[in-house]
């Protein structure tokens, strides 16, 4: 409903309001102001009726006043759903409405997308796209169209502008219609300046809106015309770009919750205690108490106690509850005498292959009186029975029929031996075939053991325990999970990514390595080694550098895995976790499932405590064997370089020849890590006859090592392995882990002790475990038995060699690519459209009949 | 100006074929009739124009350019970025077989979530367009033609026609009754259509003035109308793209083809099409098996809840919550016999 004033009728009024919805209008004046006034006359002519004064302006919006508008649109929004619910609505609310609906689906499918993802970070991206999305489809026509121009023709075609009646449109959205007079002789005057709209036309004011009507179409055409390539690949930029910093924010909450779990452990690991365990067994009881204990009873008790453990801890527990519940008696009643009268009769039948009549059938079936006289007569109503009397009853029970079948005979019918002997056999012994029950499982039924009192209490107490125990081995899983597991978004995937990543820039490997190499792991390799050569050959403050650079992306290891709190903190929560849960277990009788805990006297293989120690070991040697191998194999390059007579491995002055073969070797194990799986890749084709007369050094040329002899491809035709040729073996291993790090390597790592001490550790493990000779790739060829065999485990092998470092740069060039490869082709096409979008405005608002028109005025 | 002898320059003219009368159209806007085949016709139309002389049009800066055209032009980033959207999901031709397959594998579901989304986001609107239609006789997407006259660009320009195609009540704040009332010169009566409505929504029969009391309940109807195809389409959409990401459609992408010419193997395609298009959404529905967590394996049910609740209850608003017409009492009337004493 309008407010009309007339206020501007009546001057001298006081406060005089003509209001269509009143019944009267009362108006006071309190001086006859005009005399002739008459309300009739301004009534029927409407003379009243006028537009109010214009509230319309330009909204200008700027970066402080973002909040502000957000929380306005919001309100509009509400205010316009609230009209259209109710069918009120007008052609702008409806409008807004559309702009909501589109993100509330927006918002859907993000949400679904985010429910079907596993990693935090990629659940995240959903939202972050989401986000991205509506803001490309803002920002583009603001910043590709809206800026420059703003720049060059000295306004902004997308501003906007709020009408009188608190809409927001786009000023020059239609360009039939475009509120000049919102802008003020000083703004159309500053952009006619811009536009060089000469002073001293008539109508100059025309002339400006005119050429800013122009641009503005213009602008707004081309904002249609590209908008639609420019939203998608610019959101898909923006969520690449962002997507290193969603990570490096998760990662720091990540870690910092995990490792708030050992800051207050006690405390901490309450929150994952579930009282379900508690909950179950209460039902359990619930439903069995002073009922008799029977297997089943046992599994389900078992599998409610263990439900966050794993099967080892299950067997443990089953195994204790049967030697604590069940005594081996079982109760027999009455009731059970129908069941056997029905299980012997069917037996029979299936014993005798249904051949048996009627008659005869139930002559040589003991009745139920029978049967409950032969249970009767050896107390089995009143006492507890154990398997070895259940035993007895039943051959009494296959005598008894025996006894009925000679009976029958007697009385005319015809039964074999055979047929006697498989019926009497068969109550003790039921057949495969047919689905009889046996006597022996009706009798053991019911265990003569209840679930009485003093079980119960045991089974709560035990209850508590275990709950305990898994909120504790949770939030200890939880903390290793988010620390070491191969699974996206843990503090090792973080920083074994980070450090891939920056493999590519430490190395100098550029675009066209990448295109070069890429399909082949060979190519990756030998890129690979010439990249190593290239800084191993460099000066030493080159090489310092370079060896910094390794250690400092190592050592990062210290802020994401953070292997001493591992080592330290948690390995000691863990012994004391389950060594207090075992203790409890093993004071309340549960020596099981304790064992399989902790173990005994230190024996920890296949418990729950060696389990977990093994995959915190394993992953943390695994991890840390993989990035010391690319620190070491620089060290080894660099000693090479350093001494090319290699007279720090031998102290003969060696063949030229047989130099070069061992460099090759260790040149291709330290890239291919062929340590673990010698049976397929430690073979290694060498001269059959070298030349031994050339004792020159190694020779270097263009910062890489120069074969003059050693060639792979030559020996893949004439090669041949010499298994027997240990020393040749011994010197490799030496070369690579024996001789001390070299001094420049040594001065480098000065800052980096954790990582020097690393190094050292795996060049450590490395020689006892792969390179001694104990361990030799080929035990058979060693004439000495007594050392033939090796005491290492392929797992040992296995977790220190690592990942191999081809392996690893593969991967990492590969993914390089791919991401390399999509960008450039986005952003080439995103730098192109945002060109286009760009010189387009220096054509825009170049009207070929402005000065015809202009002339002509 | 003699309009018989002014051609209607458009790109496509299909008058005949949407039963237009040309010279009608020439003296006032023609109402088209609703049917599968001149909706395409019309979208057609627009979609050529939007590609060709609009943007001729906007790019020059012409002053004939009007709001009309800006909004068509809209169809063109629908396009463009269904497009790119498909193309960035599917830059993967220079990657290794293995990284192909498994980022095509993706790729290929994302931009058939591109192409549901679309189709979803469409259709859906029938939910809410024809139970309305039916239920109240009004029909919120009734298209008519209307031939514009622009300025000449120049001395030499005689193509000043431009063709339009709206919809009557596309603005709830101005629709065009005009085309609603009879033609009283070929004897229809001049309230037919409103009458027709008053009948159907129950206001009554014989009405006399059955346009003044319809008017504000097809606004009503508009309005609400609007509102549930705004927020259900989107939802439908949604549910479009989540049922492209269900399993069912790896094994469709593993044995299609877009070959015709390959007539089994591409009439299989067709028949595996509609097949995992049934397939996915029993998929949504269930969810993935072992999902793990509530929220995945129910989250698909959600999404399909969601969007059938807002198609339900914005046609409930609809039909059922109309406004009670309003009515005017004395009191909002001036009384224009009584005395007012300016003293």
């Amino acid at each position: 409903m309008r407010t009309y004033s007339l206020e501007s009728f009546i001057s001298g009024a006081k406060q005089t309001v003509f209001n269509n919805s009143m019944a009267d209008v009362e108006l006071v004046t309190y001086r006859k102001e005009k005399p002739n006034f008459d309300i009739n006359q301004e009534i029927n002519n409407r003379t009243f009726i006028r537009p109010l004064p214009p509230k319309g302006h330009i909204v200008r919006n700027g970066i402080l006043s973002a909040p502000l508008n957000q929380v306005q649109n919001l309100k509009t929004d509400i205010t316009s759903l609230k009209a259209a619910v109710s069918g009120e609505a007008n052609d702008y609310q409806l409008g807004k409405l559309n702009d909501l609906g589109m993100k509330i689906g927006g918002l859907g499918i993000a949400t679904y997308l985010f429910s079907m993802k596993h990693a935090p970070v990629t659940k995240a991206m959903e939202f972050i796209g989401f986000a991205a999305f509506f803001s490309s489809m803002a920002l583009w026509p603001r910043l590709a169209l809206g800026l420059p121009a703003r720049i060059i023709h000295g306004f902004n075609p997308f501003i906007k502008y709020e009408d009188s009646q608190g809409r927001k449109k786009g000023f020059f959205s239609d360009n039939q219609f475009i509120p000049f007079d919102m802008l003020s002789e000083k703004d159309i005057n500053r952009v006619g300046k811009r536009l060089h709209v000469p002073q001293d036309i008539p109508n100059r004011r025309e002339a400006i809106e005119e050429k800013m009507r122009q641009i503005a179409l213009q602008n707004n055409t081309l904002w249609m015309l590209t908008a639609g390539f420019a939203t998608p690949i610019m959101s898909s930029l923006i969520c690449n770009r962002l997507e290193p910093y969603v990570e490096d924010l998760h990662n720091f909450f990540m870690n910092r919750r995990v490792d708030n779990i050992l800051e207050d452990f006690s405390q901490t690991s309450k929150k994952y205690t579930s009282k379900k365990i508690i909950e179950d067994i209460n039902n359990i009881i619930e439903l069995n108490k002073d009922k008799s204990i029977n297997p089943e009873l046992i599994e389900k008790l078992s599998s409610a106690l263990t439900q966050e453990l794993d099967n080892n801890v299950k067997l443990g527990i089953k195994q204790d509850l049967s030697d604590l519940f069940l005594d081996g008696k079982f109760k027999i009643s009455e009731k059970q005498v129908s069941e056997m009268y029905q299980s012997v009769s069917e037996l029979i039948k299936l014993a005798s292959d249904n051949k048996l009549t009627t008659d005869v059938l139930r002559s040589v079936t003991p009745n139920i009186e029978q049967i409950k006289n032969l249970l009767a007569s050896n107390e089995f109503f009143t006492k507890s029975c154990s398997r070895e009397e259940i035993s007895g009853i039943i051959s009494q029970l296959s005598e008894l029929i025996a006894r009925n079948i000679s009976d029958a005979n007697a009385n005319g019918a015809s039964i074999s031996p055979h047929t006697a002997k498989k019926i009497t056999m068969g109550i003790a012994n039921p057949p495969a075939k047919g689905n009889v029950k046996s006597i022996e499982n009706i009798l053991t039924a019911s265990p003569a053991s209840i679930l009485d009192s003093d079980r119960q209490m045991l089974l709560r107490k035990l209850a508590g325990i275990m709950t305990e125990f898994s909120a504790e081995n949770t939030a200890l899983n939880k903390y290793a999970y988010h620390k070491l597991a191969l699974a996206p978004d843990t503090a090792k995937a973080k920083y074994w990514n980070d450090f891939t990543k920056s493999l590519i820039k430490i190395l100098n490997i550029s675009h066209e390595d990448i295109e070069n190499t890429r399909l082949d792991r060979k190519l990756v390799s030998k890129m690979f080694n010439d990249k190593i050569w290239q800084k191993a050959t460099a000066n030493e403050a080159e090489y310092k550098n370079f060896v910094e650079t390794i250690a400092a992306n190592i050592s990062q290891i210290e802020k994401y895995v953070k292997p001493d709190e591992i080592n330290g903190r948690f390995m000691s929560q863990v012994e004391e976790s389950f060594s207090a849960a075992a203790t409890k277990l093993r004071n309340n009788g549960f020596r099981n499932t304790a064992k399989r805990i902790t173990g005994e006297n230190y024996a920890e293989a296949g418990t729950l405590l060696g389990a977990t120690r093994a995959y915190i070991r394993d992953n943390l040697t695994n991890i840390r064997s993989t990035f010391s191998s690319i620190l070491n194999k620089v060290n080894v390059y660099r000693s090479i370089y350093k001494n090319p007579d290699l007279s720090f491995i031998s102290a003969e002055n060696l063949p030229k020849e047989i130099k070069e073969e061992i460099v090759a070797l260790a040149e291709y194990l330290t890239s291919e890590g062929g340590y673990g799986e010698y049976a397929v890749k430690f073979d290694f084709l060498r001269n059959a006859n070298p030349n031994m007369t050339d004792t020159e050094k190694i020779s270097f040329s263009n910062g890489k090592i120069s074969y003059n002899y050693y060639d792979a491809k030559e020996l893949e035709k004439s090669g041949i392995i010499k298994k027997s040729d240990v020393t040749f073996f011994k010197r490799v291993m030496n070369l690579l882990f024996g001789t001390p790090v070299n001094q420049e390597t040594k001065d480098a790592l000065v800052q980096y002790s954790s990582v020097s001490g690393m190094l050292d550790t795996y060049r450590e493990k490395m020689l006892n475990v792969v390179g001694n000779t104990e361990n030799y790739m080929y035990p058979d060829s060693i004439v000495d038995n007594s050392r033939r065999y090796s005491w290492s485990s392929p797992k040992m092998n296995s977790n220190l060699t690592g990942t191999p470092l081809d392996d690893v740069l593969t991967n990492t060039i590969r993914k390089t690519f791919n991401s390399n490869k999509w960008l450039k082709t986005y952003c080439k096409f995103g730098g192109i459209l945002l060109g286009i979008t760009l010189v387009s405005q220096f054509l825009f608002g170049k009207n070929p009949n402005y000065k015809k028109e202009r002339t002509s005025v | 100006m003699d309009l018989s002898v002014q051609k209607i320059n458009n790109v496509n003219n299909n008058f005949t074929a949407m039963n237009i009368n040309e010279e009608e159209l020439k003296k006032h806007p023609v109402v088209i009739d609703n049917t599968f085949s001149n909706r395409m016709y019309i979208g057609w139309d627009k979609f050529t124009n939007a590609l060709t002389m609009y943007p001729a049009r906007g790019l020059k800066g012409s002053k004939n350019s009007n709001f009309y055209e800006f909004l068509t032009m809209g169809i063109i980033p629908y396009i463009a970025g269904s497009a790119t959207l498909m193309a960035i999901f599917n830059t993967n031709n220079k990657f290794l077989a293995r990284d192909k397959k498994m980022a095509s594998q993706i790729g290929k579901k994302m931009a058939l979530g591109v192409l549901f989304y679309g189709l979803a986001k469409s259709l859906s609107k029938n939910l809410i367009t024809y139970p309305v239609k039916w239920l109240t006789g009004v029909d919120t997407e009734e298209p008519y033609a209307e031939l514009k006259f622009k300025l000449p660009e120049n001395i030499s320009d005689t193509d000043i026609t431009s063709l339009e195609y709206h919809k009557v009540l596309e603005s709830v704040d101005f629709p065009r009754w005009n085309v609603k009332y009879g033609d009283e010169s070929k004897n229809e009566p001049r309230n037919m259509w409103f009458d027709k409505i008053a009948e159907k929504t129950g206001l009554g029969k014989n009405l006399k003035d059955s346009d003044q009391d319809v008017k504000p309940l097809v606004k009503e109807i508009a309005v609400k109308s609007s509102l549930a195809k705004s927020i259900s389409s989107y939802m439908w959409a949604a549910v479009g793209v989540a049922m492209a990401m269900q399993k069912t459609w790896d094994g469709f992408f593993n044995m299609a083809t877009i070959n015709p010419l390959k007539f089994k193997q591409f009439a299989a395609t067709v028949g595996r099409f509609v097949d995992s298009v049934f397939t996915s959404i029993g998929e949504l529905y269930r969810g993935p098996k072992n999902a793990g967590s509530f929220f995945k394996q129910h989250s698909g049910k959600m999404l399909i809840g969601a969007a059938a609740f807002s198609t339900v209850a914005g046609l409930a608003n609809v039909l059922l919550n109309r406004n009670k017409p309003s009515r005017l009492t004395s009191n909002d009337v001036i009384d224009k016999n009584r005395k007012f004493v300016v003293d």
